[in-house]
């Protein structure tokens, strides 16, 4: 067999510096247009609705740019790198393999995927906030016990991989797995919240579903998938090859709540602080347990008492000989140096791609197609993700953290400490009492800017001795006027919008929409999915963000749409089902995710009822999709159809 | 010509494009007929379509695109008429909007002869074809994103109902070296099935809408074929007549042989622009497993031959019991003991169009590049080209 080189044409260095800048300008732009909206709508809402200044401009500037550098490029590496080595081991795999080596292939690779994933870091930074006498489980799992969540979390996806893998060879339906495993899921969720010791765990679990499917974990595993299939023959449909995502994101959580449920029993229940750090052996060998060390328990119970959680008695009472420890206060940066970005990033795509690369060139002896571009492609990811990283935190987070902190003045009013003035010559005749409907309140007469004001008065902020008095203005809630429903209603809008925005940006989603544009030859295109999706993640975060202002206990904000949704599963068809599916689990990635928990932190909310926000944010695009889907099949349908009675 | 270990047989190449809602109907049809081999490529059919505004507020009309599956395969001459009957029938393609299926002549070399289950074609293809009509195929290979405002002028003009493949360029872009990344890969096939008098005007009508004529625009050839149903079906949602427009139309174009009378005469069209010779192109289709089709190609182009457009294919086979697990047919017993894994369903296929004269060179390189070996599941297939046109610098512009 004669091999043939095609001569190579040489290309004028000129030339060639148009062409790539072209090209760099075009995948710039299409990035550029993605991020805008929410950038623009992160602008105007923090200095048109809220009135508050943009701090760090500059700062803020280069770190949006950054990020769409950092977009421009990990997508450029994900199309040339990372989707064409996953499409070629899913089709060389089935021709060279059994189906046991298969199963192993997918553990390994479900499991290096989820170890390399840093969303991961997200959770336990939203679970910094968590204290261990309120919620231990969840305290444990985020801190002295991540190292089990994530092994967890990894055997899950190692066994949702193996498990869509075999569906693809074994012509396996999607719906009975989501069938099975969803009502199994809400069903475990309604039953363990009941649970005081699971309560706040119901919320990680179902978030880990959702943010453990990242950037390069989800793009992969399509890709896989999609060349797996094309070598079994694609006899459900176009779309076949998707629905791992699915499965990705579903066993997680059935792992993460197995783990929990089996931790309970060794932590106190929750409680208050002189609970936690009773020196009863039994609670003392339980609040152990959940701390770690006796060292760890001691600093536990000196910030617990710090921070005026464990009143002094309680404290003595806990620990009689005193605590003589050397604490090490974690302050932190709270930017991570340049390094950690970088090897951060190198760990999301190096180690999947090297078992991928083992793979195809140790086990399937096959050359890898390309080289050349699939080399270049996995720098561009590793750079595209350190860029997108570094810009995420100087950018947009930080931007999404600023709105997300002005966010409370939707609704309540804001003690202005930054404006506070000391009015001197206040005596007791300038204090008036004024009739209100809760009572006569005592008011203060100081010199405003425009003159004489009636103020609220304090009387810790007076002293009569001197005739100082200490004013702080207190602005009213930006709805005051239209009542503090109308405040809530705001924030729903605005994380709305929010979530609509980020999504749009999303590097998995964009993905997925080009597989699923590819598999139905366009029909269903990559833009209707992502405003599908967007307009879905925009209705969860409502939702989401409902249930931490009404609080509503979590299954009532998952229950009722997950039931929906399979109902629209039961009527749609195996390929949509797949693509609605799949796209809740892409679509909480690195822009969503810290936009939401930057958003959630804003609204102090409690650490362990801000999980779950994700969770919701995941359900409703399936809902969107599958809509969207049925609508699509009916027309089609009907086209047929109508012909067929004439 | 120095194939070795190849066969050649002068074959009735059929396609069939089937809407996704009765391409289940095709496939059963031609599960029936046991056929040893058949490729699918996935597509779309485009129509306009009328649809009410909001709230029902007036009417306006948008493109839809409808999914779609292409079949080809290969069937002795003398079957022809019969298996597109048969065809036809089971999936009803003569209602406006079901799909199209027609023939043409190919020459098809490859490692094995295909096993025709001759008894049951007879059976089930047998009886009165009727008549089949003479076509031209036009098939316009252009960038990502093109093909819907080229069909959208095609279809408001009605003159056919296009059909959309995705595909992958592997001309000029292959030789690039890294530069390659910065040249969009993804392509658009479309496929206009007209009668053979429209076959200029809709020629000179992509050439212009899709800048063909302009370098690195495309590409679009044209070939004969024999027609059992085409779908017409150019528009539809709510209509007002008891029988459709379309229906209208078609009548009236069957009366009258083409579609001449409803058209509008484009200001300097030239009557009678020179043509390549019938004979003088060939279309070499080569066929081969996932991921090998690469360098046939490249022995192609060393050959002689110009550019490429891959179109990934899913391979089936109706013959024995193979045919119900699902899997390909196996050559080799031993190697598919020795081989626990799966044979594949993926196929992929270039279409080369090249001079006559260079042909027996061609395909001799890609034999010499082990098209035909085990393992590679290699087809060549040859089909007569009536015109070609491109952009070639040699002759500033439009080549014919």
């Amino acid at each position: 067999v004669k091999s043939f080189q095609q001569k190579r044409v040489q290309i004028p260095f000129g030339r060639a510096l148009a062409m790539v800048g072209a090209h760099a300008r075009s995948r710039l732009g299409t990035q550029a247009r993605s991020v805008v909206f929410v950038v623009v709508y992160l602008l105007l809402t923090q200095a048109l609705v809220f009135r508050v200044p943009i701090r760090e401009g500059l700062g803020v500037a280069l770190g949006i740019a950054a990020t769409v550098a950092g977009l421009a490029f990990f997508l450029e590496g994900l199309f040339l790198g990372i989707m064409p080595l996953g499409e070629q081991s899913g089709l060389g795999l089935p021709g060279k393999a059994g189906p046991a080596l298969i199963a192993l292939f997918s553990v390994v690779l479900g499991i290096t995927a989820t170890l390399a994933e840093p969303a991961i870091g997200i959770l336990k930074v939203q679970g910094g906030a968590v204290l261990p006498w309120d919620a231990p489980v969840l305290y444990l799992l985020l801190n002295r016990g991540s190292t089990w969540l994530v092994w967890a979390v990894a055997a899950g996806v190692g066994i949702a991989v193996a498990l869509g893998m075999f569906r693809f060879l074994f012509g396996w339906s999607f719906k009975p797995f989501v069938f099975i495993l969803i009502p199994i899921l809400v069903a475990a969720t309604f039953i363990l919240e009941r649970i005081p010791s699971l309560k706040g765990v119901m919320g990680l679990a179902w978030d880990t579903g959702g943010v453990t499917t990242g950037p390069v974990t989800v793009p992969l595993v399509i890709a896989l998938g999609v060349g797996l299939s094309r070598i079994v023959g694609a006899r459900q449909g176009g779309a076949s090859g998707l629905g791992v995502v699915t499965l990705a994101s579903a066993l997680p959580v059935v792992a993460v709540m197995a783990l929990a449920a089996a931790l309970a029993p060794l932590v106190p229940d929750p409680g208050r602080a002189a609970g936690f750090f009773s020196p009863e052996p039994e609670l003392r060998r339980k609040a152990l347990f959940v701390a770690g060390s006796e060292a760890a328990l001691g600093v536990l119970a000196l910030e617990a008492r710090d921070a005026g959680h464990l009143g002094a008695a309680d404290f003595g009472y806990a620990f009689p000989e005193g605590l003589s420890l050397d604490q090490e206060t974690t302050t932190g940066n709270s930017t991570r140096p340049l390094a950690g970005h970088f090897i951060s990033a190198a760990k999301a795509v190096l180690p999947l791609a090297l078992v991928l690369i083992a793979v195809l060139v140790v086990f399937l002896r096959q050359r890898i197609r390309g080289m050349d571009e699939v080399i270049l492609g996995l720098a561009f990811a590793v750079a595209g993700m350190f860029i997108f990283n570094f810009g995420m935190e100087r950018g947009l987070a930080a931007l999404g953290s600023q709105a997300g902190a002005a966010l409370p003045r939707a609704y309540e009013e804001t003690v202005r400490v930054d404006r506070a003035i000391t009015v001197r010559g206040v005596s007791s005749a300038e204090i008036v009492l004024v009739a209100g409907p809760q009572g006569p309140g005592r008011f203060v007469w100081i010199q405003g800017a425009s003159g004489a004001e009636l103020v609220p008065f304090f009387g810790e902020n007076w002293n009569p001795g001197t005739g100082e008095y200490r004013h702080v203005p207190v602005e009213s809630a930006v709805f005051s006027s239209l009542g503090t429903y109308a405040g809530f209603g705001a924030v729903l809008v605005f994380v709305f919008i929010l979530g609509l925005g980020a999504t749009l940006a999303e590097p998995s989603l964009s993905a997925l929409g080009s597989t699923v544009e590819d598999l139905t030859t366009g029909t269903y295109s990559k833009r209707t999915l992502m405003h599908t999706v967007a307009l879905g993640v925009g209705l969860g975060l409502a939702a989401g963000f409902g249930r931490i202002l009404f609080d509503i206990p979590l299954f009532w904000v998952l229950g009722p749409p997950y039931a929906a949704a399979l109902v629209l599963t039961w009527f749609s068809s195996e390929e949509f089902s797949a693509i609605a599916w799949d796209a809740a689990g892409v679509t909480t990635g690195p822009v969503t995710v810290p936009l939401v928990i930057a958003t959630g932190l804003g609204l102090g909310a409690g650490a362990s009822v801000s999980f779950g926000v994700v969770a919701a944010a995941s359900v409703f695009p399936i809902l969107a999709v599958l809509i969207s889907g049925l609508a699509n099949e009916a027309r089609a349908r009907r086209s047929v159809a109508r012909e067929a009675n004439l | 010509m120095t194939q070795t270990g190849m066969v050649g047989e002068s074959m009735s190449k059929i396609s069939c494009v089937a809407d996704a809602q009765v391409s289940t109907l095709v496939a059963e049809a031609l599960e029936d007929l046991a056929l040893p081999e058949l490729f699918i490529q996935r597509c779309k059919q485009v129509t306009m379509e009328n649809r009410t505004r909001f709230l029902g507020f007036g009417s306006r009309t948008d493109m839809a695109q409808d999914r779609a599956e292409l079949f080809r395969f290969y069937v002795p001459k003398r079957h022809e008429a019969g298996v597109m009957r048969r065809v036809a029938e089971a999936a009803d393609l003569y209602l406006p909007g079901r799909g199209s299926i027609f023939a043409e002549d190919a020459s098809v070399y490859r490692g094995d002869a295909a096993v025709f289950d001759e008894a049951r074609l007879h059976a089930l293809a047998a009886g009165e074809p009727g008549p089949a009509e003479q076509h031209a195929v036009l098939c316009c290979i252009v960038q990502r994103g093109m093909a819907d405002t080229l069909a959208s002028t095609i279809l408001e003009m009605g003159l056919c109902v296009p059909i959309i493949s995705f595909g992958e360029g592997m001309g000029l872009r292959n030789r690039l070296g890294l530069l390659r990344i910065t040249i969009p890969v993804d392509k658009e096939v479309i496929y206009f099935i007209v009668p053979e008098r429209d076959a200029d005007l809709l020629e000179g009508i992509a050439v212009h809408k899709a800048r063909l004529d302009r370098p690195g625009q495309g590409f679009i050839y044209r070939y004969r074929v024999r027609a059992r149903a085409v779908n017409l079906r150019v528009l539809r949602g709510k209509r007002s007549q008891v029988a459709s427009m379309e229906q209208v139309i078609a009548v009236i174009d069957d009366l009258r042989g083409s579609s001449e009378w409803r058209r509008f005469s484009p200001a300097g069209r030239k009557k009678d622009r020179a043509g390549s010779a019938a004979g003088s192109l060939v279309c070499v289709s080569l066929i081969t497993e996932e991921g090998q089709v690469g360098r046939f190609v490249a022995a192609a182009m060393e050959a002689g031959a110009g550019g490429a457009t891959l179109v990934p294919l899913e391979h089936r086979s109706y013959t024995g019991t193979e045919a119900s697990l699902g899997t390909a047919t196996t050559a080799d017993p031993a190697a598919a003991a020795k081989n626990p894994g799966l044979a594949s369903h993926a196929r992929e296929t270039c279409d080369l169009i090249i001079p006559a004269g260079i042909l027996d060179a061609v395909l001799a390189a890609v034999d010499e590049a082990g098209l035909y070996k085990p393992g590679v599941h290699g087809i060549a297939e040859c089909t007569q080209v009536v015109k070609a046109v491109t952009y070639t610098q040699e002759a500033g512009g439009r080549s014919q």
